[in-house]
Order: C-alpha cells, then structure tokens, then sequence
C-alpha cells in the first residue's frame, strides 16, 4: 500500500504526540519526592557491613520506630563531591547523614551545604571530648560558628617499621630528621628494589597527606608557603635523590602500591594511616608482629610536639536531606555518650578520642599505639587552608610533584607555591 | 501555485523544528552558557557572580602552568595520532597478508581496543611499577636496573602516548583493514609486472588509495584524542607535576572539583575553539582532495 503525504503527515503527528507524552510520563517519575521513611545513611563500601550491624543490633529502629538504609556513597572525595554538588543544586540529596571525610567537611561546609548540628549535640556529649578531639573539631567541624560534623573517628598519621630488620642490623630506629637521612646507606639496595623508606605519594589528597605531616614537623602550615614548606620540600628531596632513603618512584605511587611494597619486604619504615594495622593482618604468611611495629614519628626541627596530626571521618546532615527530622534522630543516637563507645564493638573505624570510647576501648590493637601518641603528647591538627582547601591540596600536590621530580628548582616551587595561595 | 509553496515550507518547518529544538537545547544552549560563563567569576561557593570580561583568559595564558598543558596536549594528540596511524596501517598490512591463523590474529588484534581505557590505564599503572611491574621486570632481568617510569617528566609523557597508541592502534587498524581489502588486486599485479617492489607498490599504490580514509581517521582521532580523559586520570593522575596534564583534565579539576564554573568554561571554550580548528582543517582537506 502506497503511502500518501496526508498518511505520513499522521503517523509522523501521532509518533510525536506518543513521545511527548511518554516523555512527560518518564519526567514526571523523575521528579517524584523519594516516598520511603528509610533513613538514608551514605557510608564507605569498607564500613558498610559494621554500620548495618551496629543499626540492627542496637536497636535504632526499636526505640524510635525510624527504619535506616546503609547506601554506599563513591568511594572517592572527588566523585563524591560531584554528586552532592548536582543533587544539592536541585534542592535534594542522596543521602539523609553522611559519614565523609576531611577534605568533603571543607568543601561542603565553605558551601553553605551542610545542616548546623549544635542544637543536636548535649553538652554531656562536648564533656565526653578529649582536647585533642575538641581542637580537631574546632579547627575541621566548625565554620562561622557553627558545628556541621561530628567526628566518629580520630585518624593518627602513624609510623610503621620493620622491628625484626632493626634487630637485625643492631641498632636503633630513627628519632630524628637527621637519623632517618642516615638509614638510606643502612637499608637501601637499589639492585633488590629494597628502600630504607617509601610512600604513596601520588597525587589526589596523598602527597599533601604527606607534605602536610613533613611541614607539620617542620612547624608550619604548607597552605601557607612559609619556610616550613621549604624546610619540608627540601627534606624530601634530600630524602629522594641526596640520601637513597626513600623510592623516588613513589611520587606516582598510592597507598596500595606502598602498602603491598612494605609487605614484599623492600621498605624498612614510613607513614601510613592505622588501615595499614588490619592491611597487615590480612597477610597471614607473611605477617608477625615483629614486622609492623608502630613506634613514635621521627621528630622534626619543631620538636617532638608537633611529630604527627590527627584527622578523621565523621556524620553530618545536608541541608536538603530529604528526611531532615530522622536524620536528626539518628545522629543524636550515634553520638550519644552511652552509644559511642558501643560502636567501637562493631569496628576500630569509630576508634576515636571520646573519654568514653578510650575507656571501653582497653589496651589491645591500634587502641594501644592511639593511647602511645596521645600519652607522648605528639599529636597536633591536620594543617588546611580555610577558604578553598581542595583547590589548595591540588595546587600544592601539583609544585611538589614538579620540584620532587626535579623539573623546577626549590626556589621556582616556593614562588609559584605562594603566587597561587596569594590568588585562592 | 503560491499556496502550495507555503504548504510545503510549512510542512518542512513542521518536519526539522523537532531536530533543530533539539539541537537548540543540546548544543546551542550548552556552548552559549559555557561562553557566557566563560566571561563571569562564577564560582559555586560563592553567591554573587561578576562578570568580569576576557579575565579569565587574561589569567589563563598568563599563567604558565596552563600553557605547559596546552602545549603537552598538542603533543600527546599530535604524536598519539601519527603513531596510531603508522601502527594501524603496520598492523593492517600485516593482517592483510595470508596465513594460518589470520582470523584469530585479526580477533586478538582487537582486544586492547576492546578493553575498557580506565582498566587499561590502572593496569598499566601496576605493569609499569617499579618493584612489581611486568615491564620493569623484564628490564631488571636484563640489565640489572629498576627503570623508574613514571617518576620522571618525560618518561610519564612518552609513556602515556605509547599507552594511548597501544589501546587506539588496533582500531585505526581494523578500519584500514577494511580499506585494503576494498583496493584493487588488479593494481598490483599490474605493478609487479611492471618491475616496482613491495615498497614502491606500498607507497605509490597503497597509500594513495588509502588516503581518504587516512585523512579520515587522522582527523577523527585528533579530535578524539583531545577529550581524552580516563587513560590520564587513571595511568598518572596528570603527573608527575602537571607534566601529563591535558586539557580535559584540567577543565575536570578546575569545573567540577574546585568548582570555578567561571575559569573551567574559559578553558572548555578554548578547547572547544581548538576542535573547531582541526574540524576546519579537516573540512579543507576533503576539499582539496575532492573526496
């Protein structure tokens, strides 16, 4: 059958009137409210399991009738960053509460995105901080005033060695700068792949890790550009290419590269956040407790007072959770002084410096090297820059990648580094 | 007769409006909002916006970090491409002759093309890894040295061009596979007879007949390659430095991390203005091959 200009003028003006309406029918779907009571908690894949437990086992739901959904939130500060920029900005959000860390606390609270938390926090929960939490908390959880994190977890940057290889060699670990430069000619064999140290040192947040805990050592702020960063920077350097301490390659490694070279038994010592204590115990072969021993950090020209900071996760609720009210609820429950150190029974990822949760904490595990830190009085904040602190980190890691890889000089680093911290 | 001329523009409106709406909405929109934003300081934190005119690519040329990315992404397109092009017709070439197994190797020759480019890039970073690296394996067992690829400028550079050329090179392959099998046997023999050689005939024969599809696919992967973004983040993260840094890359950090709306358009216009270039360009070619 021929098909006429009138015959395809209809079909055509029917195909289209069918697919405008199933499109406004598929809209529409899209933007419904999400119906569901559930309570939607955005936590890390490797937390999941403690968190859906803890919820279950401690009665959440029992006692105030608000079911709770664990979600899994991106993995990475970056991803997860781009999907609360885009759901906030459509007036929602994936998650009710949210456990996200340093670097996504200064983003989304310079935003203006995250819920003021002090009419949830009782004082009987300030008194249970201890003043190494409370100064972390002041300088990471509070902007313009207001509280909009609760941190569940006090993260040590930690100094892991190799104690059977000490014993060995006979002789002492490194307390100082000057000591640690020594070691390069005691364990270093380029030929094996063996270094007397290493670390992750790639960029996205893990050299700024580093730099920041080396110009913590040094007695500064690297977002500020002071002598300090070029203490710190030239320090490294000398560690790389002057002393064969550390794997010059390791300024494009991360953290599983570092951790995987430790365990094939090429690295004496370095720095690594606790993951590294349960990373360790998972290589059951290989692994004994004279092999990853935590001792206290090299002290730098700053003295032993500012060998190490401490950082860490924690709640906070987005203005435009969908369930605000519920949010509330679970929040105040997780942070309760009767529930905190209950949590610790779930997992060592709400290990953190609350009276009650070193109380109940005893003395076995990482609990033992937190208390060894924190009794030695070595523990200061995590350096950050106020304003714009992932634009900083990014901007730094990128001069210190350079000049670590002997592609501008020190002098050229230190410029640039203040001319783009001057423009943030 | 009149009636029936605005019948028919009637009916030709009625037919294209639905495209060109749609073009509207997803082109013309998108790059008018990226050329205004382009000229405004327009940052998510922030809630006042200024505009503050060519600011921002005053700032961008001036600052030389910017210039060592755009000139490493000319290279990296410019080298991938010619390689991918050498590499392809190499390969082609190869597959184009008769042998056993001709099917398999032709299969087999996909295979990095097919692989998806981010578990490429994080693979490679693993092969190439100084202590427990494939590569640097094999390099040690032969010269009693660890080479330590990615820690220097220019090795990360060369090495994510080869990178990029070994995932795209068997794809540029298959296409001029095709272009062979479509030139005319009759072409060689009658070469043969006439005396010329397996590169006489490469160069006067092959290459000629191959040359719109050349022209072809060296403007598609330079295009191509200037958006490429998961073979840097996932290989080298854009360092050491900024030394492996390509535009799309910076535009991703600068738009959507940093959030500076503003500054990352200014870029995204000039890498938009760059693709135009080479469009152009390619456009003038077709023309003066008269394909």
């Amino acid at each position: 059958m021929a098909c006429t200009r009138r015959k395809f003028m209809k079909s055509t003006a029917q195909a289209t009137f069918a697919g405008t309406a199933s499109a406004g029918f598929f809209l529409s779907g899209c933007n419904k409210k999400d119906s569901s009571n559930k309570v939607k908690l955005g936590v890390s894949g490797f937390s999941a399991d403690a968190y859906r437990k803890l919820i279950d086992e401690l009665g959440f739901t029992d006692k105030t009738g608000i079911e709770v959904e664990v979600v899994l939130r991106p993995k990475t500060t970056n991803e997860l960053l781009m999907q609360m920029a885009s759901s906030i900005q459509a007036g929602t959000s994936p998650y009710d509460i949210l456990d996200f860390e340093d670097s996504i606390a200064m983003s989304l609270s310079r935003a203006g995105w995250l819920a003021p938390l002090d009419d949830l926090i009782s004082q009987d929960v300030w008194d249970d901080f201890t003043p190494a939490l409370m100064k972390m908390t002041k300088d990471w959880d509070q902007y313009k005033g207001q509280t909009f994190r609760i941190h569940h977890n006090f993260e040590l940057c930690y100094w892991w060695y190799r104690k059977d290889w000490f014993d060995s060699k006979g002789i002492a670990v490194p307390k100082t700068w000057d000591d640690v430069s020594a070691m390069g000619k005691v364990f270093t064999d380029k030929a094996a792949g063996i270094w007397a140290s290493e670390e992750g040192l790639i960029k996205n947040c893990n050299l700024s890790v580093y730099l920041e805990w080396i110009t913590r050592q040094a007695g500064g702020n690297p977002y500020q550009a002071g002598p300090e960063l070029q203490a710190a920077l030239r320090y490294i350097h000398d560690l790389m290419f002057k002393h064969d301490v550390m794997n010059p390659s390791c300024i494009q490694k991360n953290y599983d590269q570092q951790n995987n070279d430790y365990i094939a038994d090429r690295v004496a010592f370095m720095r690594q956040w606790p993951f590294f204590y349960d990373v360790t115990r998972q290589h059951k072969k290989w692994f004994n407790e004279d092999k990853v021993v935590c001792g206290l950090p090299p002290v730098g020209p700053a003295g032993a007072a500012s060998s190490t900071y401490a950082c860490g996760w924690g709640w906070g609720i987005p203005k435009t959770a969908p369930r605000y009210d519920q949010a509330c609820e679970l929040l105040k429950f997780l942070i309760s002084v009767e529930n905190s150190p209950k949590l610790l029974k779930y997992s060592n990822w709400f290990l953190n410096a609350r009276h009650s949760v070193l109380n109940a904490a005893g003395e076995d595990g990482l609990v033992k090297y937190l208390k060894m830190y924190l009794d030695a009085g070595i523990v200061t904040t995590r350096p950050f820059h106020s304003r714009r602190y992932t634009e900083a980190v990014s901007k730094i890691e990128n001069i210190a990648s350079a000049y670590l890889t002997n592609q501008i000089t020190l002098a050229d680093a230190m410029k640039s580094t203040r001319k783009k911290m001057d423009l943030l | 007769m009149h009636q029936n001329k605005r019948k028919a523009i009637l009916v030709f409106a009625i037919l294209v409006a639905p495209v060109i709406l749609l073009r509207l909405a997803t082109a013309a929109y998108p790059i008018g909002q990226t050329i205004w934003l382009s000229m405004t300081d327009t940052h998510l934190f922030e809630s006042e916006h200024a505009f503050v005119g060519l600011d921002n690519y005053r700032n961008l040329f001036a600052d030389p970090e910017f210039r060592s990315i755009l000139g490493f992404s000319l290279v990296f397109i410019v080298a991938s491409t010619l390689l991918e092009i050498f590499f392809g017709l190499l390969i082609a070439s190869l597959l184009n002759t008769k042998f056993k197994g001709r099917f398999l190797a032709r299969t087999i020759n996909l295979l990095p093309w097919a692989i998806p480019t981010i578990v490429a890039a994080y693979a490679f970073q693993w092969l190439l890894d100084d202590q427990f690296g494939m590569f640097s394996h094999w390099i040690s067992q032969f010269t009693g040295m660890r080479p330590s690829v990615m820690s220097s400028a220019l090795n990360a550079r060369i090495t994510l061009i080869l990178v990029n050329v070994w995932k795209n090179a068997s794809f540029m392959a298959i296409i001029f596979l095709a272009g062979l099998q479509g030139v005319p046997q009759e072409l060689y023999e009658a070469a043969r007879v006439d005396g010329a050689g397996p590169l006489t005939r490469f160069f006067k024969i092959t290459i000629p007949m191959l040359m719109p599809l050349l022209i072809t696919m060296g403007m598609f992967f330079l295009i191509w390659q200037l958006t490429n973004f998961d073979l840097v983040y996932g290989l080298t993260s854009g360092g050491p430095g900024t030394a492996t840094t390509i535009v799309p890359l910076n535009i991703f950090h600068e738009g959507l991390i940093f959030f500076k709306f503003g500054y990352a358009s200014a870029i995204s216009v000039i890498l938009m203005v760059f693709v135009a270039v080479l469009g152009l360009v390619g456009v003038w070619q077709f023309r003066r091959f008269d394909y």
